[in-house]
């Protein structure tokens, strides 16, 4: 199993440590990245898919603390490596972006001088062919005139250029693993669809696997083989991304999918999940969605439920399912919302064939 | 522009708005808005689209007269609010009001919710007394539902929904009937947006309001406008209803930009789909002509010639030579 995964979380724990309280910014998450694959982490913000990011390149600093878990990277865990094997990592095996191109970047250096420098960390190569392959690479992501891009600093570069050249300093060293965090976030939905299709483009030629965070849902659809959707530092729901979108079983991710507007189904008004997202100190006692579900028992108040598989890999940390949810949804609040939406109740919710075959075929690649 | 049958509220003829650009040479000038010509009627939502820096912020905060404009007329309820005084323009000032993108940064940190709702009732004198002034806000902390306990609470002690509430709370305090709403939710998270949205939606039907919506978000301004004004470059690309732009964009770059928006549904995915290549294009220096020509597939000559009018084809208006089929 392990030669086909780069990457394998297995209950990973991160916390902060504050004066009012523990904080666990990242709960129990597991996660698995096979190889040549896009898996998404989805949720709102304060869910914990940036600290999950965060803990998998060790970059979480004081007070937060990563307490528990494994992270095998290629088979190795990579928290028993030492702060400067880690070094090693990062930038070369690892790739990294994030959301904001510009403060990710050293206004005070040109581009070229960047992306050198990221090379000759990991390499020992001399600068002229350093500087050839930053030239190389800032033209396989799509900088135009890349010769005189390198000489520019981050500033006279508009915000999908800079984020290219983000992608670009972050491929240069083949990585094995590429972690996107909101990649596309801070940018027009024209240069959003440039970026995607670019992200898209390397991992079929060079087989990089990505691990994409992003709050929306259209990217999670259009970029996606696996996803797993985040609430309150753990993961409510995974499956195949068609499996997921075809046949949602977590009342959160229904709930999710049903208040984005959207622009091929028009809906008289938006479905809306109540409440806000809790404080992650004061979790509630059961399932921490519990408050704001319009599904919720008594025992969902109770006990928490743990993450179960349902079958074909679509595991749902609940202690029902939508599909079972759904009959007695004529009573739920919320649901009255609903009654203009068929369509849109369909699309997130229908029924649920063969949910295995697709979800092999990713595990499988 | 305007269907004969409602009044209409606002139109805007031949708007031009340029910032100076220092350090650069005498006359240079970023052109955030050409040559804008539209309408609004009582009661509708129009949206404006556009990426970011085409000038639809600009164009918002000035009809409001946030900002001056540089020339053009502004006709609010039938009166050219351009040609007023700070005077003259003040009671109409109270009918147009705007709620702004950043919940974090819109709201003085140092002020309580009571006081940030209650300083427009105070600049114009609403309420005579202090009693009347509490309800007031209380009943306005009531219809954006923040609870009443609240009122002395500061802007920090929220999350960015609640503020959002706040800031719509203040823009409504002196009931007036145009808002500008300037990104109301592109800061604020999925579940929450549709919360914002559907009060948005019900303050509109309750208080007659006139919404112009300026969003970068073609899924929320689909689900929201009444008719849509597309925007490129500080030029009108294409205006007419939502439904008629969504299901058959005329111009170019609205297809383009539609095409561009991630459905939520992996079923529709398309990796073949065209994308529309390269950088919107400095307002310093805009390209001659029609100003998405450097973008566009189907330019030619004429295009790089003449700056295309919006002319009225099957419903809607659209400034393009080569419209599509």
């Amino acid at each position: 199993m392990t030669e086909t995964n780069t990457l394998e979380v297995r209950h990973l724990v991160t916390q902060f440590h504050t004066r009012k309280g523990v904080l666990p910014a990242v709960d129990d998450v597991s996660i698995t990245v096979p190889k040549g694959a896009i898996v998404g982490i989805v949720g709102e913000s304060g869910c914990g898919k940036s600290m999950t990011a965060m803990s998998i390149m060790q970059l979480i600093r004081k007070p937060g603390k990563i307490e528990g878990g494994e992270i095998l990277f290629l088979g190795k865990d990579l928290l028993k490596k030492t702060p400067k094997e880690m070094q090693a990592i990062r930038g070369d095996r690892i790739g990294m972006i994030f959301q904001e191109p510009m403060t990710s970047l050293n206004p005070v250096y040109t581009i070229g001088h960047q992306i050198v420098e990221a090379i000759r960390i990991h390499e020992k190569v001399s600068r002229e062919d350093a500087w050839k392959r930053a030239v190389g690479i800032l033209n396989a992501v799509g900088v135009p005139e890349a010769e005189e891009r390198m000489k520019a600093y981050p500033h006279q570069l508009s915000g999908g250029l800079r984020q290219r050249v983000m992608i670009g300093m972050a491929m240069v060293c083949k990585p094995d693993l590429l972690i996107a965090d909101e990649p596309t976030t801070a940018l027009d939905v024209t240069i959003e669809a440039q970026i995607l299709a670019l992200m898209k483009k390397l991992r079929d030629d060079n087989g990089t696997s990505i691990l994409l965070i992003t709050h929306n849902m259209g990217v999670v659809a259009k970029m996606c083989d696996y996803v797993y959707v985040m609430y309150a530092g753990k993961v409510m729901e995974q499956a195949d991304v068609f499996e997921l979108f075809r046949n949602v079983q977590h009342p959160y991710t229904a709930g999710l999918l049903r208040s984005i507007p959207r622009i091929d189904n028009v809906v008289k008004r938006l479905y809306s999940i109540p409440g806000v997202v809790p404080n992650l100190l004061h979790l509630p006692e059961g399932c921490s969605f519990c408050t704001r579900c319009p599904y919720a028992t008594d025992k969902c108040m109770e006990e928490r439920p743990e993450l179960r598989d349902i079958g074909g890999g679509h595991c749902v940390r609940c202690w029902w399912q939508m599909s079972e949810l759904e009959g007695k949804a004529a009573q739920a609040p919320g649901q009255e919302d609903g009654a203009g939406q068929v369509t849109g109740q369909e699309s997130c919710s229908g029924q649920a064939p063969e949910p295995e075959k697709e979800a092999g075929q990713i595990l499988g690649q | 522009m305007s269907t004969g049958s409602t009044k209409e509220l606002l139109r805007a003829e031949h708007l031009v708005k340029e910032f100076p650009v220092e350090g650069h040479k005498k006359g240079d000038a970023v052109h955030a808005v050409s040559d804008v010509s539209f309408s609004i009627s009582e009661g509708e939502t129009l949206a404006l689209v556009g990426e970011s820096g085409c000038g639809k912020s600009t164009l918002g905060r000035c009809l409001i007269r946030l900002l001056p404009l540089t020339s053009g007329k502004v006709y609010f309820n039938g009166q050219d609010i351009t040609a007023m005084n700070e005077r003259q323009f003040r009671p109409v000032r109270r009918q147009m009001q705007i709620i702004f993108q950043d919940p974090y940064a819109s709201l003085d940190p140092r002020m309580t919710v009571e006081k940030i709702i209650a300083e427009p009732l105070r600049a114009n004198k609403v309420c005579k007394t202090k009693e009347e002034m509490e309800e007031k806000v209380l009943s306005l902390m009531d219809m954006v539902e923040i609870p009443r306990e609240y009122l002395r609470r500061y802007p920090h002690q929220f999350s960015g929904g609640q503020r959002q509430r706040i800031g719509i709370a203040r823009a409504l305090a002196l009931e007036p009937r145009l808002v500008v709403c300037d990104e109301p939710v592109s800061a604020l998270d999925v579940s929450i947006q549709s919360q914002v949205l559907n009060l948005l939606d019900d303050l509109q039907d309750q208080k007659h309001l006139t919404y112009l919506f300026i969003s970068h978000d073609l899924s929320v301004v689909r689900h929201i406008s009444d008719r849509i004004c597309v925007m490129f470059l500080g030029r009108l690309c294409e205006i007419g209803p939502t439904a008629e732009i969504y299901d058959h964009p005329l111009h170019p770059y609205t297809k383009f930009l539609l095409a561009s928006v991630p459905s939520p549904d992996p079923t529709k995915r398309d990796d073949a789909q065209p994308l529309l290549t390269g950088d919107i294009p400095s307002p310093v220096n805009p390209p001659s002509g029609c100003v998405f020509r450097t973008r566009c597939p189907y330019a030619d000559a004429q295009c790089a010639a003449e700056v295309p009018q919006l002319r009225s084809i099957g419903g809607h208006e659209v400034a393009c030579h080569h419209p599509l089929g």
